[in-house]
């Protein structure tokens, strides 16, 4: 699904990811883990093409990437939800929603199906995003994204700054998704939601990958996870 | 009492191109963050282009709709050639400079091609002479400016507020970028978005050719007080657009009226106070970048 290979990417002069090498296959749930500046929003960035690579490739259902603009690789199935709070102040829950929906595109995912599988927005539809909760932001993101009909979706840590109620409710989504089949890159700080619904984990620490296995074997190693995690 | 109500109207009536020409700004800043310096120039090409369609043609209204085509496909080549580059927070003075570069070139050669004297142009004969209003008699057309002024204020507005493009419009002024994420092409809706806020500005040159003529220079003039509309409006809302205009239009007026030496004082005036008690305007999206 997807293929990072041995990227390099800067923020002008700032050598930020020092040749990151990942994977994700097809209904896979992996999770980047790693400190705050290692690098893990700017790997999500390089994929979606905010921030494209100046060295190595990024395939995305065999099609190369790399240097693809943004709007082109989200039509190829890649859905984010950005860090932190990304849904349009401005403009009411429905348009948030319905932003992403490209009408006629092929896809489980419409306005019908949100409100019944997030019944709670309903009666949210005609507010504006920014009189929402952190959480119902959140779910709004996720939603935004999941109309794009994606066949991989990116988190940038969802969990921060929830309360424990709703970052069980988006690991209910994350699991269901991949119950559809749905490949999913999450990042995150919260080692135990990561463990929880992560079939493979890396580590970032850098710039660079300094772990890659599952949970299992990661959760084993208290030292190296009080060194790169600071647990 | 005349003289009040006849620059009420005028004021009005200005009120109204200023609006057309600050909707075009404030339309390109808030998608792209740039403040286009170009945009007298905009006006007055969209004057010369309607006034030589009017004299070769001799039909107003269809120099109205063929010059803001032009000058709006000019405003696409350049947006996509070049103003595209230098896009970002660190290019501003690159943005600043190549727009007014952009003004100085436009200038030129449109007194290369129309010469540097003062160019008078009729009004259509369906709008000419004047009727009774008010207890006043006042030029058909203006008051049809002034009408004209608001029907393409409500276009706008439900174009902003109930249509797909203005839904993306209203989300890219918070962040254009991400809208990419979702799919959105959001290079050719700064392309589109640039080719309409031009097309307003040369729309706005033809209507004020024959209240303001056309003459070097008038880009400036105009620049200045559109400019002066976003300062006290706010950048980046329509609403912003449509009260700062009918502010700086009326302060214009009525300052040339009463006050003929201090007109541009006036309207500086204005600006600074705005600026010293609501920065970012009075009705500018406040603390939303
Ligand atoms: N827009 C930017 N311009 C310059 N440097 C940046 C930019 N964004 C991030 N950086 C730098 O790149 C490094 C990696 O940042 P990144 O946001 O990818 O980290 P992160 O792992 O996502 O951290 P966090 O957990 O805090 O979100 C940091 O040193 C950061 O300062
Ligand atoms: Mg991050």
């Amino acid at each position: 699904m997807l293929v990072v290979d041995n990227i390099h990417t800067y923020y002008e002069e700032s050598h930020v990811l020092q040749g990151i090498s990942l994977q994700v296959e097809s209904g896979e749930t992996v999770a980047i883990l790693g400190r705050n500046g290692a690098g893990k929003s700017t790997v999500v960035k390089s994929i979606i093409g905010f921030q494209q690579p100046r060295i190595g490739r990024v395939l995305f259902s065999n099609v190369n990437i790399t240097h693809l603009p943004s709007y082109r690789i989200a039509r190829l199935g890649a859905g984010l939800v950005p860090q932190g709070q990304s849904i349009f102040p401005t403009l009411t829950v429905r348009e948030n929603i319905m932003l992403a929906s490209r009408g006629i595109q092929k896809g489980i995912w419409n306005l019908d199906r949100v409100l019944a599988t997030f019944p709670n927005l309903g009666e949210r539809l005609t507010h504006r995003g920014c009189d929402l909760s952190g959480g119902e932001q959140k779910l709004i993101a996720i939603v935004r994204a999941l109309m794009t009909n994606p066949r991989m979706l990116m988190l940038d840590e969802p969990s921060e700054g929830l309360a424990p109620l709703i970052i069980e409710e988006i690991g209910l989504i994350i699991r269901s998704l991949r119950d559809q089949g749905v490949s999913v890159l999450l990042v995150e700080q919260n080692l135990n939601f990561a463990f929880e619904v992560a079939d493979r984990i890396y580590v970032m620490s850098k710039g660079r990958i300094v772990f890659h296995g599952n949970p299992e074997e990661l959760r084993r190693d208290e030292t190296f996870l009080q060194f790169h995690l600071g647990l | 009492m005349e003289t009040l109500v006849i620059q009420t109207l005028n004021g009005l009536v200005f009120s109204m191109l200023l609006f057309v020409m600050a909707a075009g700004l404030s339309l390109i800043f808030g998608q792209m963050d740039v403040i286009n310096l170009a945009h007298g120039s905009f006006y007055l090409l969209g004057g010369y282009i309607g006034f030589t369609m009017i004299r070769q043609y001799e039909n107003y209204w269809l120099a109205l709709i063929i010059a803001p085509v032009i000058v709006g496909t000019i405003g696409f080549i350049i947006e996509y050639a070049i103003l595209r580059r230098i896009y970002g927070r660190h290019h501003h003075l690159n943005q600043v400079l190549f727009t007014f570069g952009l003004a100085l070139v436009a200038a030129d050669l449109i007194r290369w091609n129309w010469g540097s004297y003062v160019i008078t142009v009729a009004a259509p004969p369906q709008l000419q002479g004047q009727v009774p209003f008010l207890g006043i008699q006042f030029p058909v057309y203006r008051l049809a400016v002034i009408t004209f002024g608001l029907t393409i204020g409500a276009i706008l507005w439900i174009g902003i507020e109930r249509t797909r493009i203005g839904m993306i419009l209203r989300a890219g002024v918070s962040d254009a970028k991400l809208l990419s994420g979702f799919g959105v092409n959001i290079q050719l809706v700064f392309s589109g978005v640039f080719a309409m806020g031009t097309a307003l500005a040369a729309l706005a040159g033809v209507i004020g050719a024959p209240i303001h003529s056309l003459y070097p220079g008038l880009d400036f003039e105009i620049l200045i007080l559109t400019l002066a509309v976003v300062v006290v409006g706010g950048l980046g809302t329509l609403k912003g657009a449509f009260l700062g205009s009918l502010l700086i239009g009326m302060a214009d007026t009525f300052g040339k009226t009463f006050l003929p030496e201090f007109a541009l004082f006036l309207i500086f005036a204005v600006m600074a106070s705005v600026l010293i008690l609501r920065p970012s305007g009075l009705w500018g999206l406040r603390g939303q970048r």
